[in-house]
């Protein structure tokens, strides 16, 4: 029988639609793995079994009577505890949550239920979703299902690791500095952040609204493609949302690859460990034996997009802050509190100055950057996997600096506003890590396409502790 | 019109004075701030006066047409 940790969400969803198995069968196994899943990586704020339990008894219901008729009908899912869910306080991670239940569901949990999704958990985050490592001094720290003992990334800690295990198929984060690419790179599986605006950020807890990109992490491509066919489009109640036209994803992901041009900023990478180095040329030779074309790539600058980003990042986070800062400054762990305070001393006009200038740079970098190449790799960590040790450094003079360095190559994006996809490197038996492809804004069907030819090559993984 | 009776803070006060931080941190906090700040006047140098934070959002949209 199929071990239905291995199956992504779309054939899950088959198998459920063509009766092979039950939503509430496929429900119970989820339950049970992501219990297991807790006890090694501190992932679940709170399962709801009955809850779920229950909507998968609907859901078999529905199926049986030809009445659900959605794409991932029956399919159990959980994601990271920052979504409104109507009559329900998010956890966001934090001490300090919000004083009432929500009034509705977050735009990306509402899109989900109409697709026929159940939601049988909330996931850990790092708090508030400020803070890349997956550190939590609220909750507890998350710790990476292939090695406890390393870090998960963060903040869409919970997500990774449950999917990683096989506890559930794919769930839903956020990224507003790497927060979706750090961990599906940590603990070894793909993620999508789309095009800033692409899906909707209503009802989902702000951090800083200029970055901030709701996305999906799953071990398969396919289910990237499959979600994010659900969730993009516009949304009255997110004026950022895009109202470009919504691509069919999942057919796009036969696209043919070869041919598309993709380049290493090799001056870029330089900083980065040997061993990283060496995972995005790895990784490039294998996009290259699929058919891409190697070409040159270049960053103008890439200091000055990290210090742009930062000027956004750090005053926009820390107004959304400054109140709970002066009124409940002891309910903040040290980490978030130490980070929160930074932009209170950014000027406006810097702020407004790093803002005013993001849509000439972005048409500089797609000029000049994206001139020869269609798709740039860059890594996400800047080094080997972490242990969650090394990184613990709470609110010490070298905060700025460590977690200056876990997202350096990954909050300048976030700027740019541009879709990268998450490859996890082929692991030959070691620990895991990631690369991103970037693309041009709206980008992503050809990003997935060629992340499917990947996995043809590099095929998912579930993540046990590995014997060192 | 400021009142003669509003709390606002003379020009010299110390910024973000409001939030309980240790001096260790906060020095930290206006040492990070200025190096950022060399970055944005550099930036800001080799803007053009009419650039607009909806920029970002209209090259998106241009490069959605494309």
């Amino acid at each position: 029988m199929t071990d239905l940790a291995t199956l992504s969400a779309r054939a899950l969803a088959k198998a459920i639609r063509d009766k092979h198995l039950s939503s509430v069968e496929a429900t119970k196994a989820a339950i049970e793995r992501l219990r297991a899943c807790h006890e090694l990586t501190n992932c679940l704020i709170a399962l709801e079994a009955d809850e779920a339990l229950s909507a998968a008894k609907a859901a078999d219901a529905a199926i049986a009577s030809a009445r659900a008729t959605g794409p991932l009908a029956g399919v159990p899912l959980a994601h990271k505890d920052m979504f409104d869910r109507q009559g329900k306080i998010a956890s966001w991670g934090a001490k300090i949550r919000p004083d009432k239940p929500a009034a509705a569901d977050a735009t990306a949990i509402a899109r989900f239920k109409a697709a026929g999704a159940l939601q049988i958990a909330t996931l850990h985050l790092a708090e508030f979703a400020y803070g890349p490592t997956g550190h939590n001094y609220v909750l507890g720290h998350a710790r990476n299902p292939w090695d406890p003992t390393r870090i998960t990334g963060g903040s869409s800690a919970g997500t990774a690791a449950a999917v990683a295990y096989g506890a559930i198929p794919a769930g839903l984060g956020s990224d507003t500095g790497g927060s979706l690419r750090l961990p599906a790179a940590c603990c070894g599986v793909t993620s999508i952040k789309p095009t800033w605006g692409r899906i909707s950020r209503a009802g989902a807890m702000p951090l800083a609204p200029a970055l901030d990109t709701v996305g999906v992490i799953a071990r398969h491509v396919e289910d990237l493609a499959l979600t994010l066919g659900v969730l993009a489009g516009p949304d009255p109640r997110d004026p950022a949302a895009s109202s470009v036209p919504v691509p069919d994803y999942v057919a796009r992901l036969s696209d043919p690859v070869a041919g598309v041009r993709v380049g290493v900023d090799e001056t870029v990478i330089a900083e980065a460990h040997p061993q990283v180095q060496r995972m995005v040329f790895d990784v490039t030779d294998i996009l290259v034996k699929l058919g891409l074309t190697r070409a040159p790539c270049r960053f103008s600058d890439w200091q000055t997009l990290d210090h742009l980003v930062q000027l956004v990042q750090l005053p926009d986070a820390s107004s959304a802050h400054s109140v709970f800062l002066r009124t409940r400054p002891t309910d903040y762990g040290p980490q978030v509190r130490a980070r929160a305070e930074v932009g209170h001393f950014i000027s406006a006009v810097d702020h407004l100055t790093a803002l005013r200038a993001r849509g000439l740079i972005l048409k500089r970098t797609l000029e000049e950057t994206f001139r020869d190449v269609d798709i740039a790799v860059l890594p996400i960590l800047a080094d080997p996997l972490p242990t969650i040790a090394e990184l613990d450094v709470r609110d010490g003079p070298q905060v700025q600096a460590a977690m200056g360095r876990v997202v350096k190559y990954t909050r300048s994006i976030n700027y740019l506003g541009l879709p990268t996809l998450t490859l996890p490197i082929p692991r030959s038996g070691g620990l895991p890590n990631g690369v991103q492809l970037i693309g041009r804004p709206y980008a992503e069907a050809l990003l997935l396409a060629i992340g499917h030819a990947y996995q043809r090559e590099v095929p998912p993984e579930i993540a046990r502790p590995l014997k060192m | 019109m400021t009142s003669p009776t509003s709390d606002a803070s003379p020009a010299n006060a110390e910024p973000a004075a409001y939030l309980d931080m240790p001096p260790e941190r906060r020095a930290t906090a206006k040492a990070h701030a200025a190096l950022l700040a060399k970055t944005a006047d550099r930036i800001a140098r080799e803007l053009p006066f009419s650039a607009d934070v909806d920029d970002f959002r209209r090259v998106l949209v241009e490069e959605a047409k494309s």
